[in-house]
């Protein structure tokens, strides 16, 4: 009926498409749920519970000046670490779980049989969708970019922390968005569009994991090859990666495929990972977007 | 205005429609009839773009459908049978949604939707939200949202599924309108009876291909059913049994309940014979009504009830 091309992708980004109607939409029904109110709450009461937790047992230790000093910096340094881990595992849960749902509620209420009547392509329709995500779920995301810059500004970060950030923040974002997409074209309920989303992204950073190891140990290589492979495949590796390599007055380095590499050389690897998922992303997109019509009924 | 050639759809080995022909010209009303799976809906969603066909050809407005997509979309109403709303948007604010996605400037959509929300009787519920109102209110605001951008065609997907007796006729007023308004409609519906007094023409589809298509005048002789009327007369009955039975054109004549049902011969010129044959002979006429070939009967005579 309709060829989608990835050509069609980016044209759609060009043709300044991005706040059409179903972006107003998209927002405007989000503003009228209270459970987005509730779950921003609950994100802010769960990121000051994890620091006081922290924070308090610090402060009360009585002990002397520079002990106490000692102790405040280790306390620093976890939230500091905890910050951006936490941020970025609730990110990308809730854009997966958005992303998800987008479609499939849609299906599910059926009123994308009717919204795919207009004349807005499946490409537009997918577009508005991602940016109304996006703009969701940007003010977390700002504020963990906002929260590394600010400490790379004040020095307690390496300048490439804002580089690692930026890469991990999308890699995984396009990532669960396309996969996101993907299964949300596929299932009608919400509940079966998220599941496999987060169950593939789960498995597959486990099992990547898993088998890096098993790589290592089998191939008889260097055990720190498997614990390279993580630290520039999986996110929640490259985030360590980052704290390492960027924090401690920038001279950690992280052994990486057999060299001791420093915040710019996990940059590298970083930005080779990011463009393996950007490939993957967009085969998961425009599978998405050749499903779209075909399962709307 | 809508045509379809030789229009087939396969779901795996289930056949939904099969070369199906059809065409409906500029300002008909298209009454579209089939027991459930006989292919109404597929021919529907094919002729709006939600379907692919598997062989075959459609047209809106001279544009064929499977490559002119987004220009049908500008040219079509599509009313589903069963309808989805966004329930956290007013009622005025899912109307420009759709304004919106029909690329209607800004400046225009208030006025447009103020038009249709007057045009469904919804004016009153402009700024009630969508999950509010009754189904019969949904389902004008379903029309009232297909009319948002003043397409040519409006297809119907039973439209009057599961509204209440003042809400069909409400509906069927609005349809009529809609038919002054010039607009093509094609309507699908269970409801035989509404269709027979508002189309200009039916179909009736099973398994996928049209048993009849035509007009009602053009049902009758396809089914074989002659002309009927019904007689009530002052004084004896039997009199008038034995004036109307002695006249040529009629095939026979008798009473039922406290009338007289005359059958006239196949192919006969009826108008007025029985009036002036029952004055002349003296008998005081009190009642004569033609029997109407209801959609129904022809419904179940044609379709046999198969469902694949």
């Amino acid at each position: 009926m309709q060829t989608t091309s990835i050509l069609d992708l980016f044209q759609c980004f060009c043709r300044r498409r991005l706040s059409g109607p179903l972006f107003d939409k998209e927002l405007r029904i989000a503003s009228r749920r209270r459970r987005g109110y509730a779950l921003r709450f609950a994100y802010v009461l769960l990121l000051m519970a994890f620091i006081a937790l922290v924070w308090i047992p610090t402060v009360q230790l009585r002990t002397g000046a520079a002990m106490s000093r000692a102790h405040m910096e280790a306390a620093a340094k976890t939230i500091t670490l905890g910050i951006v881990w936490f941020q970025f595992v609730g990110v990308q849960l809730v854009a997966a779980i958005m992303l998800s749902t987008t479609v499939s509620e849609e299906m599910y209420g059926r009123t994308l049989c009717v919204l795919m009547t207009t004349p807005l392509t499946d490409t537009d329709i997918l577009v508005s969708k991602f940016v109304g995500v996006l703009r969701r779920c940007g003010p977390i995301w700002l504020l963990l970019f906002a929260y590394v810059v600010a400490f790379a500004w004040a020095k307690c970060f390496h300048p490439m922390a804002v580089v690692h950030a930026g890469v991990m923040i999308v890699s995984a974002l396009l990532f669960l968005s396309a996969t996101g997409f993907y299964f949300g074209s596929r299932c009608r309920r919400t509940t079966d569009a998220v599941t496999p989303n987060l169950a593939l992204a789960g498995g597959l950073w486990c099992v990547l994991s898993i088998v890096a190891e098993a790589a290592s140990f089998g191939m008889g290589a260097h055990r720190e090859t498997g614990v390279s492979l993580i630290f520039a495949l999986v996110p929640f590796g490259q985030a360590f990666a980052m704290v390492a390599t960027t924090l401690d007055s920038y001279v950690t380095t992280v052994q990486c495929f057999g060299d001791a590499r420093d915040a710019a050389g996990m940059a590298t690897f970083m930005l080779l990972a990011m463009a393996g998922y950007l490939l993957v992303s967009i085969v998961f997109a425009w599978r998405a977007v050749r499903a779209f019509r075909r399962r709307v009924f | 205005m809508i045509e379809t050639k030789k229009l087939t759809k396969n779901f795996g080995n289930l056949v939904a429609v099969s070369n199906l022909d059809l065409y409906i010209g500029a300002g008909d009303i298209f009454g579209f009839i089939g027991p459930n799976g006989a292919g109404k809906t597929t021919t529907m969603r094919i002729l709006v773009t939600l379907l692919e066909p598997t062989s075959g050809e459609a047209f809106i407005d001279g544009l064929k459908v499977s490559k002119k997509g987004k220009e049908v979309r500008r040219r079509v109403g599509y009313m589903p049978d069963f309808m989805g709303v966004y329930d956290d948007l007013k009622v005025f604010e899912y109307l420009e949604f759709f304004a919106a996605a029909f690329g209607i400037e800004y400046k225009k959509r208030q006025a447009i939707v103020d038009g249709v929300l007057e045009l469904t009787d919804l004016v009153s519920k402009r700024s009630a939200p969508v999950d509010s109102l009754s189904r019969g209110m949904q389902q004008r605001l379903g029309l009232a949202r297909v009319l948002i951008h003043d397409p040519k065609v409006l297809i119907l997907d039973e439209p009057a599924s599961g509204l209440d007796p003042r809400a069909r006729i409400e509906m069927r007023e609005l349809l009529r309108e809609l038919k002054r308004m010039g607009k093509t409609i094609m309507i699908s519906s269970h409801i035989l009876s509404e269709l027979e007094e508002i189309c200009d023409r039916i179909g009736i589809i099973e398994r996928g291909q049209f048993v009849f298509s035509g007009t009602m005048e053009e049902i009758r002789p396809r089914l074989g059913i002659q002309s009927k009327v019904r007689v009530k007369v002052l004084g004896d009955p039997a009199r008038a049994v034995e004036m109307l039975s002695a006249l040529p054109q009629v095939q026979k004549v008798e009473p039922v309940d406290d009338y007289l049902s005359v059958t006239f011969c196949e192919g006969q010129e009826t108008d007025g014979i029985v009036a002036r044959t029952l004055v002349n002979g003296g008998l005081d006429l009190v009642y004569l009504h033609p029997e109407q070939l209801k959609l129904d009967d022809a419904f179940l005579q044609l379709t046999k009830g198969i469902v694949h």
